[in-house]
């Protein structure tokens, strides 16, 4: 029972904290939602109050708002509102094993979509993204965490940089796809040797014990992704993400210079 | 009538005696199966895709194939659901509410079963629908005026907060107000004003559905099941997949309920399957009794009977203003409407001069393609439940690539990637601190009808209020919502079971 | 072990950089990106004349639909990013003109090399038993009280039509927008708005299922409509609408301007063979378009009217974002 307020406790806590940054995004919203046009003609329709493209927007943040401070009152009212600077209030226990990895998981995706996936070809991509998972959660091997951050932070810069020495067009950012055949040429060379680090390591790591385990695990690094590349750009049709990425341009090589489809 | 009879039945004769339709339909049917099960890949996509390979083929077999492969999709949309919490196709969100749960209670076979049979009736009940009464319901659709968008869209929104959360009822009500907001992004369809883009051109069409919906289920699916401490593996299934006759009849009451509102949302243009699912969902939790009412969101059979029986009823229900009128009534109708006319066959209040007994032939396709949904969807159900032996921290990885893949599919556009993952944690977080994340999806599919609908009504009516009571349609409307409201408050639930009495 | 995988990335990178095609365009599938939605117009005649030009150029054409953006402009500027081998077309119709000025992208709509495939008659229709009988009628009524009219989207070729009669006949017509043609002419089935203006193609079967009944052709030519009879040009009663009027809703496609001259020979050898297959032409009749198959210069011509017309129009209204000047893009 005691554990159970206390965990209520730290729910109101958070509740307090989410509803002050809402309320703010929300303050913000409201500016820019007030400077919408109120009336006057706009894209030849005349306009009224009715028309305006705020009324709805303004309606909602209205409610909105309401909502936000009726739970803010009530985390208050339970005690929301203590512990209100401590970090780990905001982040979670830095102790716990399972937040920790949470935020692995969360900075990993965040790695994936904006950095291999637009970088470098899509295979070699997702091949580092389930190496990493699987040497965590599937191996469990000793020190993985480390290992897995240091690698990928490596891979995370290595491509960054790359991209931006190599960019020719000042009008592209990092986001966009990269089209440079230079680029994507070093960048698929990189996150190569990134993979088979990862995977060296692997082998090395795994005992007679979790050989098997190996294995298996290969299939889901190696040849899921292939499967699942082959199944969308050769059934679906549906282009790469990099079109032109290195593994690709073989497949694509294969299926249409040699077998003729 | 019985001449009709005749016809359908020497026309369904016709198409089963050439073994290469079945077996293009039962190839359709499985693909459009995989297709709903794969999260990101719509019934829109692989109809689109299917227009394609079936371009060389004589109408009548493009047809089986593309239906096939439509009813085939939102059917499958529930595996994924119902498995591993993650809806494949938006109109099968509703169902991973009650779907997921009986999973980790080790009945997964039970839900599948249940949801493909609750499928079939429901694909069948909007074709009866569609072949008896086409005409009077097209007429209604025609009813639907900019008011009645409007005063559907909150009947929806006021719906769905019947799905609040665990913790505190404000919560759901936040999440939902956030979804209504979300929607608002964009370029205003009235006038053409961009909303909150921020200057970002990708942000001007607005958010779209699939990757939100994939990023808010999918992703807080995909860090939870990796990180879980206690690794409780669903008990193995062994009962028998066929649902029990009891089962069905049990919830006969609310499949046939489900069905109509399957039926009446397709039919109104532009509403789709989501939606029903969404309303059917809603609808049978307020007309149950207390104690089915506590079951939901824990495991209810009614739950993901009435989801699906809506969801699949709605195909019906969509054809129905296709074909009288010429008007898709959901976007994968749409993608159909294309097809047809690649085929030269121009659906509408002409097809009958054009092709006299196009209604009936597409009555006796989709009724060879709901049983092709059926057989396929009993064969596969048994193999599809081995997915949960495999070891979590293998299988989820793969599913992540899945759901990244997927949403990058469906446009093709590496903005939806980017605009997935910044939802998907902000949907872990919200999870994490007990908001329902349901409700922002359901905000986020109606709010862009209820807005602009609402500001069109008004420029129409100039700015006055009193067309809705003027119109029987939008009368109903707000005599719905205007119960379900009252219901919220005990003195009129006394008041009724108080005269129930006497 | 470090060796061995050094090795497989060296053979690997060779490949790929010897796999580009030396053989004659076109070796490998092409891809169409349609920048509208699947199942509408633009959509409908890519599948259709993909399918027809496989055949004269023996590759598969994928139609892949990559919609969002200010007027198309996600699909256009990826198709524009990709290499200029010709192996990349985008669907497009004149609708897409507008992207620039509403900042959806920088670039004018030179950057493209289009093929204009056809597009189908403006026509202006009422409800089956509305009280107007002709558009004098419709035109003298709006006198009197504003009526409300419907056509597609802001901006839109449709909008324009509407507004170009309105100028013409001094009308008064308040224009109540739709996210596109199929919600307008359902408003004007359900006699939300009093009439509605869009393309012959999009509003045939309502026209012969007596849900509509046509007025005029915004178009120098009657059309004759089977099982409906002559409809008539507004054009006779109304001759200014000539100044402007008619414009094209250029559905086709476009391959971006810097690919080599052989393959764009190619391209509009196969365009050619394909416009003139029976099979494109039964379905142009049937669906109401009229073909038009400029591709090369002309087609150029014809876009760079387009885009002049439609970005100042959107300017009167002031519905744009960037002045068409900023670009560079004379006035009509």
């Amino acid at each position: 029972m005691q554990n159970k307020t206390m965990d209520a406790n730290k729910g109101r806590q958070y509740d307090f904290k989410f509803m002050l940054v809402l309320l703010c995004v929300l303050g913000g919203l409201l500016k820019i939602t007030l400077s919408f046009p109120m009336s006057g003609s706009y894209g030849g329709v005349e306009n009224q109050w009715y028309v305006s493209p705020a009324l709805f927007p303004l309606v909602l943040l209205i409610l909105l708002i309401l909502c936000c401070l009726s739970l803010l009152v009530t985390a208050i009212k339970q005690g929301g509102a203590q512990e209100f600077l401590s970090i780990s209030g905001w982040l979670g226990n830095k102790d716990n094993q399972q937040v920790r990895e949470r935020w692995l998981i969360i900075a990993l995706l965040i790695a994936y979509v904006y950095v291999y996936i637009p970088s470098t070809d899509f295979y070699l991509a997702t091949g580092l993204f389930v190496s990493t998972l699987t040497s965590v959660f599937y191996l469990k091997l000793a020190r993985a965490k480390s290992v897995v951050i240091v690698l990928n932070s490596m891979a995370v810069l290595g491509l960054i940089l790359i991209r931006s020495s190599l960019n020719q067009d000042p009008s592209l950012s990092l986001l966009d796809i990269n089209a440079n055949d230079q680029s994507i040429l070093w960048c698929d060379v990189f996150t190569t040797c990134v993979l088979a680090s990862i995977i060296s390591w692997q082998a090395l790591m795994t005992n007679k014990l979790n050989r098997s385990q190996f294995g298996i695990q290969l299939i889901a690094v190696l040849i899921v992704p292939l499967l699942l590349i082959i199944a969308f750009s050769f059934l679906l049709f549906v282009p790469m993400p990099v079109e032109y990425g290195s593994v690709i341009n073989v497949l694509n090589w294969l299926a249409y210079e040699q077998l003729g489809l | 009538m019985i001449e009709q009879f005749t016809h359908f039945f020497s026309i369904l004769i016709n198409l089963i005696s050439s073994p290469t339709n079945i077996i293009i339909l039962f190839v359709a049917s499985f693909l459009g199966i995989i297709f709903g099960a794969m999260p990101g890949l719509t019934a829109t996509l692989g109809v689109a895709l299917l227009t394609a390979l079936t371009y060389s083929l004589g109408a009548d077999t493009a047809l089986l194939g593309l239906l096939g492969m439509y009813v085939g999709a939102i059917y499958g949309g529930s595996y994924p659901a119902i498995l591993i919490n993650i809806p494949g196709t938006p109109a099968a969100a509703a169902t991973a509410m009650d779907g997921y749960p009986l999973t980790q209670k080790g009945l997964a076979g039970k839900a599948l079963g249940l949801t493909t049979t609750a499928s079939f009736i429901g694909t069948i009940i909007g074709l009866l629908f569609l072949v008896t009464l086409s005409p009077l319901i097209a007429s209604l659709a025609l009813q639907f005026t900019s008011w009645e968008f409007f005063l559907l869209a909150l009947l929806g929104i006021i719906l769905s907060g019947s799905l609040t959360s665990p913790d505190l009822v404000v919560k759901g009500w936040i999440a939902g107000l956030i979804g209504l907001l979300l929607a608002t992004i964009g370029r205003d369809a009235l006038q053409f004003f961009p909303r909150y883009t921020f200057d970002v051109p990708e942000l001007d069409s607005g958010l779209e559905i699939v990757p939100v919906l994939i990023g808010a289920f999918g992703i807080p699916q995909v860090i939870r099941a990796l990180t879980n401490t206690h690794h409780v593996k669903p008990p193995i299934f062994t009962g028998s997949i066929l649902p029990e006759l009891k089962s069905i009849t049990r919830n006969i009451k609310h499949i046939f309920r489900s069905a109509t509102i399957g039926v009446g949302v397709g039919a109104v243009p532009g509403v789709g399957e989501d939606i029903a699912g969404w309303v059917s969902y809603s609808t049978a939790k307020k007309t149950s009794s207390k104690a089915q009412q506590a079951e939901f969101g824990k495991g209810s059979e009614t739950a993901i009977v009435s989801s699906e029986t809506a969801n699949n009823a709605c195909v019906g229900g969509a054809l129905i203003p296709l074909l009288t009128l010429g008007i898709p009534g959901s976007p994968p109708a749409a993608m159909l409407l294309g097809a047809l006319l690649l085929h030269g066959i121009t659906p509408g209040p002409s097809i009958e001069i054009d092709h006299p007994n196009f209604l009936l032939e597409v009555t006796a396709i989709m009724v060879l393609a709901s049983f092709a949904m059926w057989a396929n969807g009993l064969l596969l159900a048994k193999q599809v439940i081995k997915v949960l032996q495999l070891p979590t921290a293998l299988f989820i990885p793969v599913v992540g690539v899945l759901c990244i893949l997927g949403a990058y599919a469906l446009n093709l556009n590496m903005f939806s990637l980017y605009l997935m993952i910044p939802i998907g944690i902000v949907a872990f977080l919200l999870g994490e601190m007990k908001f329902p994340i349901s409700p922002m999806v359901i905000g986020l599919v109606l709010g862009g009808m209820a807005d602009e609908s609402l500001r069109r009504a008004l420029l129409l009516s100039e700015g006055s209020f009193m067309p809705i009571f003027e119109r029987p349609v939008a009368l109903l409307l707000v005599l719905v919502m205007t119960v379900f409201i009252l219901a919220q408050f005990s003195w009129f639930k006394r008041l009724f079971s108080f005269e129930g009495k006497k | 072990m470090k060796n061995v995988v050094y090795l497989f990335c060296l053979t690997l990178a060779l490949v790929a950089s010897s796999s580009h095609a030396k053989r004659e365009y076109p070796t490998r599938p092409i891809t169409n990106t349609v920048v509208w939605s699947a199942g509408g117009g633009t959509d409908a005649i890519n599948r259709m004349l993909m399918a027809e030009m496989a055949k004269e150029l023996d590759v598969r054409i994928n139609v892949v639909n990559k919609t969002g953006g200010v007027a198309g402009s996600i699909g256009m500027n990826a198709v524009l990013r990709k290499r200029a081998d010709g192996y990349n077309l985008v669907g497009l119709s004149s609708s897409n003109v507008v992207a620039a000025v509403n900042g959806g992208w920088t670039q004018k709509f030179d950057v493209w090399s289009p093929f204009i495939v056809g597009s189908s008659p403006d026509v202006v229709s009422v409800p089956y038993d509305s009280p107007y009988q002709t558009l004098e009628d419709l035109i003298q009524a709006s006198k009197n009280k504003a009526l409300k009219g419907a056509a597609g989207g802001v901006g839109g070729i449709h909008h324009i039509y509407l507004l170009e009669l309105q100028k013409a006949s001094g009308a008064d017509f308040k224009y109540i927008p739709y996210p596109g043609s199929a919600p307008s002419q359902t408003a004007a089935i359900t006699k939300e708005v009093d009439f509605v203006v869009t393309s012959m193609a999009e509003q045939a079967a309502l026209l012969r299922g007596n849900k509509l009944r046509p007025l005029a052709m915004l178009h120098p030519d009657p059309y004759t409509l089977e099982g409906v009879g002559e409809v008539i040009s507004a054009f006779d009663a109304y001759p200014s609408l000539s100044e402007r009027l008619p414009l094209s809703q250029a559905i086709g496609f476009a391959v971006n301007k810097k690919v080599p001259e052989a393959v764009k020979t190619k391209l509009i050898e196969a365009f050619n063979k394909a416009m003139n297959s029976s099979k494109v032409k039964d379905w142009a009749m049937k669906n109401h378009y009229q073909l038009s198959g400029l591709s090369g210069q002309l087609a150029e011509q014809e876009f760079a009217r387009l885009e002049s017309i439609f970005t100042w129009t959107l300017d009167d209204l002031g519905a744009n974002k960037l002045s068409p000047s900023k670009f560079g893009i004379p006035k009509p």
